[in-house]
């Protein structure tokens, strides 16, 4: 359905996309993650039509609608876009908002479609409400179901939920994830809040400076992560030195498996891989505490300084300067070399 | 607040009541109706002077929504030479009272003036061989007045549109929506408000004006009031006439509060990346240029340089001791009714800072009403009062004591003061309101917290961070205590006479270029709040 290949955006003489490429199947939520500034709204705002490009190809099915010497007008691309600040008309009641981009229908069968937009995000009883009587979530559905309208081909959200209260973003992510996957919408949603992103999408993207580090799973991003960014940015975890001891590949936490390559110098370490063992000779100092109701969350020191995280039962409680036992138990080994890519 | 203390501070209920009391009076004038006079006035003058007002304010509205939206819309828009300086010379109208744009204009264009002078070189052609249009005409004051009046409508639509959240437009485009349509469905509806608001205040200007439809003799509202006064000395059909006036200015206020809070909604907030004017090209681009230019040299410059050059032609006239008296009276009246203002508006504001009942607050904020109102209209209300005070004192001295007292209060500076203090008071709070705004009662909590006395946290705390609204407020009032011509012409002692009169009454003797001297000194004093208004335009 979307087609993006060696992408390039320029703002002046400053790139602040390269090399981008993925692609979207028909149906499928993809998801763009990444802190601010990495570039990521400006890829949703150039596949709407509102950047031009310096290089690469933009294609919606099977119509180029972008590359450095074509641009297709936004009207029309068939896109629809869900802006941050939701961008409602303040002058126009819900209908009004809704029917905007439906023109072009008979009055009745606008009526018909404004209506049934409604219906699916559960606005039908203030469809005469002006806009700025509803609340931030309320909103948020107007310009879900505005966008939608139109039948678009494609829907782009650009952080769709920073405007929300934490509670709403979880239970709204959910309620959208229902409305497009019910409706077989292919969306492209920009969000820099991974719960956000793991709770709607399909596929998922890590972009830092400018460049698509992986497109894959929520599982693949967060247990086969392929460079150091993408691990340090999806999840919690620490990165343990390797270091070779007698022709030995050996951390902090005990020697790795012989298959290790020889040139790994740094270990991914999530905080489920780390067991709390009382009977354990491999002692870590409890630095802080924090409660996080089904468990505890613990940041620990080892002997040579390094520092480790895990998660224990709540009710089993140390004091923060206390040494416990621990028990290093991974299911697979990520490993990075000395440049931050995977081995 | 407790029942008790509420008597104990009259300040926040006598005050603003007794302020509202000379709007009061010109409605309470009906109370001694004269059927017979009414029956005169509506055979002969009254339909001249609603008409004439209402025509004037309608056209004069229309004409500067116009100019004043499409300048706003052509400087947001669009980039083209000049247009970062043209965004700040814009305004400078505004330090053109109307009355005097007037006479500068009758000078330049009747028949002696330098431009029929030109054309009749030009051509060759003599008296009465051909056709100029009338300056001294309805047509002729709705163009004077449109064009000093457009700021009005300019800063507000310019206020609006860059409130506009450029997301709004990349909404429609995805959408589907062309851009005439956007035009025409999400940017004028939204805009509209404002451009009604501006044109609110535009026409409540234009029923405030004496000076120009009295020197153009058109028979308006306004000077009929005049008319019955001294012509006819008919002082409850002048007050009566009044009130007439002052229920156009308040219905014109309700507009203007109305479409006000409606741009609140329409406002996106912080809009984040703002939009980028589109580079006009080539022809338009300098086509643009030249229509801006062209309205800032037919507002501003053409005017008020002719006065420069006029009252040089007479050096002497800026030293003459006429002058100088002049100048005394004016700024020390200026200076006087500023320090009263302030005062004033301080108790008020601080009042309704400290959490009145709703009534109070209610009351206070009706004591501003008086900017809305004609200045004749509140000499008028001043006046009444004030002399059937002076006549039952002076009726009671003499049968008790046999003295007679006189005009005691109503022919003296005391009445100009009070009638300049009802129509600015709203200037004066307004400015010191958004100053006190900023300090948060929280502040109040924590200086008393860090052991602040009252006094202390008034001298420590407020003081300091007040001083810049303090001086702003002082400005503008001082200029409109300046500038104000009507109220002053009606209440002034005998023979004390400001730069304002003595501009109207030279002027009227046709002495224009004797005019000169005093009115470019009030356009000078004009252009202090419009640099005012320009700094505060530019941090933002």
């Amino acid at each position: 359905m979307l087609t993006i290949k060696q992408l390039e955006l320029q703002y002046g003489q400053t790139r602040v996309v390269q090399d981008f490429s993925l692609g979207l199947a028909t149906g499928q939520i993809g998801c763009l993650l990444g802190p601010s500034g990495s570039g990521k709204s400006s890829v949703l705002r150039a596949i709407a039509g509102f950047e031009p490009l310096s290089q690469g190809e933009i294609w919606l099915g099977e119509t180029l609608v972008s590359a450095a010497t074509v641009q297709l007008p936004p009207e029309r691309r068939k896109v629809g876009m869900v802006f941050q600040d939701y961008a409602l008309f303040p002058h126009l009641t819900v209908a009004g908002n809704v029917g905007f981009g439906l023109h072009q229908l008979p009055a009745t069968q606008r009526r018909q479609r404004v209506t049934q937009m409604l219906e699916l995000v559960g606005l039908a009883e203030l469809a005469d409400r002006a806009v700025h009587q509803l609340s931030g979530g309320q909103q948020q559905r107007v310009a879900l179901a505005r966008a939608l309208a139109p039948a678009p081909a494609l829907l782009l959200l650009d952080e769709p939920f920073s405007g929300l209260d934490a509670d709403l973003r979880d239970a709204l992510a959910r309620d959208i994830r229902q409305i497009l996957k019910h409706e077989g919408i292919t969306a492209l949603l920009v969000t820099h809040d991974q719960h956000e992103a793991f709770a709607m999408a399909d596929q998922l993207g890590v972009m830092v400076q400018g460049q698509l580090q992986q497109w894959g799973s929520a599982y693949e991003l967060y247990h086969q992560p392929v460079n150091r960014f993408v691990a340090e940015f999806i999840g919690e975890g620490h990165l343990l030195a390797v270091q070779q001891l007698a022709g030995q590949a050996v951390t902090a936490l005990g020697p790795l498996p012989l298959t290790a390559p020889a040139d790994a110098t740094w270990l991914l370490v999530r905080p489920e891989d780390i067991a709390h063992d009382d009977d354990s000779p491999l002692q870590a100092r409890v630095i802080s505490t924090a409660f996080r109701g089904s468990c505890y969350h613990y940041e620990l020191q080892l002997l040579n300084g390094e520092l480790l995280s895990c998660q224990l039962q709540s009710h089993h409680c140390h004091a923060s300067g206390e040494w416990i036992g621990i028990r290093a138990e991974l299911a697979h080994w990520v490993l990075f070399s000395a440049t931050g890519s995977r081995k | 607040m407790r029942a008790s203390a509420f008597w104990r501070h009259p300040q926040w209920w006598l005050l603003p009541a007794c302020l509202l009391l000379p709007l009061l009076v010109v409605y309470v004038s009906w109370g001694q109706f004269d059927a017979r006079l009414w029956s005169h006035l509506a055979t002969t003058v009254l339909p001249d002077y609603l008409l004439n007002s209402l025509l004037l304010a309608a056209g004069a509205g229309g004409l500067a929504a116009l100019l004043g939206a499409s300048l706003a819309w052509l400087l947001h828009f669009y980039q083209f030479p000049g247009r970062r300086l043209f965004q700040l010379l814009l305004i400078l109208p505004l330090a053109l009272p109307a009355y005097i744009i007037a006479y500068s204009y009758t000078a330049l264009l009747d028949f002696s003036g330098p431009l029929q002078q030109g054309l009749r070189q030009l051509t060759g052609l003599g008296y009465g061989d051909y056709w100029f249009p009338q300056v001294r005409s309805v047509g002729g004051a709705i163009c004077l007045f449109a064009l000093v009046l457009y700021p009005y409508v300019y800063l507000l639509t310019r206020a609006a549109l860059a409130g506009q959240s450029p997301r709004w437009q990349e909404a429609s485009q995805i959408l589907g929506v062309s851009r005439r349509r956007y035009f025409w469905a999400v940017l004028l509806p939204l805009t509209r408000p404002a451009v009604f608001g501006g044109m609110a205040l535009v026409m409540m200007e234009v029923f405030a004006d004496y000076g120009t439809v009295q020197y153009f003799g058109i028979p308006t509202l306004t000077t009929g009031i005049f008319r019955t006064w001294f012509g006819m000395n008919d002082r409850s059909g002048a007050a009566q006439l009044s009130s007439l006036l002052c229920t156009l200015a308040l219905a014109l206020m309700l507009l203007e509060l109305y479409s006000r809070r409606q741009l609140r909604f329409y406002h996106a907030g912080q809009a984040g990346k703002t939009l980028q004017p589109q580079k006009l090209k080539g022809v338009r681009a300098w086509l643009a240029t030249f229509a801006v230019s062209l309205v800032l040299w037919l507002a501003f410059f053409w005017p008020a340089l002719a006065l420069l050059v006029w009252s040089l032609e007479t050096p002497a006239a800026w030293l003459s001791l006429d002058y100088l008296q002049l100048l005394g009276n004016s700024l020390s009246l200026a200076a006087l009714s500023t320090v009263l203002l302030l005062v004033v508006a301080l108790v008020l504001v601080y009042g309704l800072r400290q959490g009145l009942p709703a009534w109070q607050q209610l009351l206070i904020r009706l004591s501003g009403l008086g900017y809305a109102v004609p200045g004749t209209v509140i000499a008028i209300g001043v006046m009444w009062p004030l002399s059937a005070f002076d006549n039952w004192l002076d009726l009671f001295m003499e049968q008790q004591f046999g003295v007679r007292t006189g005009l005691l209060l109503s022919g003296t500076v005391l009445a100009l003061l009070l009638a300049y203090l009802v129509r600015f008071l709203a200037v004066a709070m307004q400015a010191l309101e958004s100053g006190l705004s900023q300090i948060k009662p929280s502040m109040d909590q924590a200086a008393a917290s860090l052991g602040c006395s009252r006094w202390q946290l008034l001298r420590r705390l407020h003081l300091p961070l007040l001083k810049t609204s303090l001086w702003t407020a002082a400005l503008l009032v001082f200029v409109d205590v300046l500038k104000e011509l009507p109220a002053t012409l009606l209440l002034r002692p005998f023979n004390f006479d400001t730069l304002a009169v003595r501009t109207f009454e030279l002027a009227s003797d046709e002495q224009l270029a004797a005019a000169a001297v005093p009115a470019l000194t009030i356009v000078l004093a004009g252009l202090l709040p419009v640099i005012l208004l320009n700094k505060a335009a530019l941090k933002n």
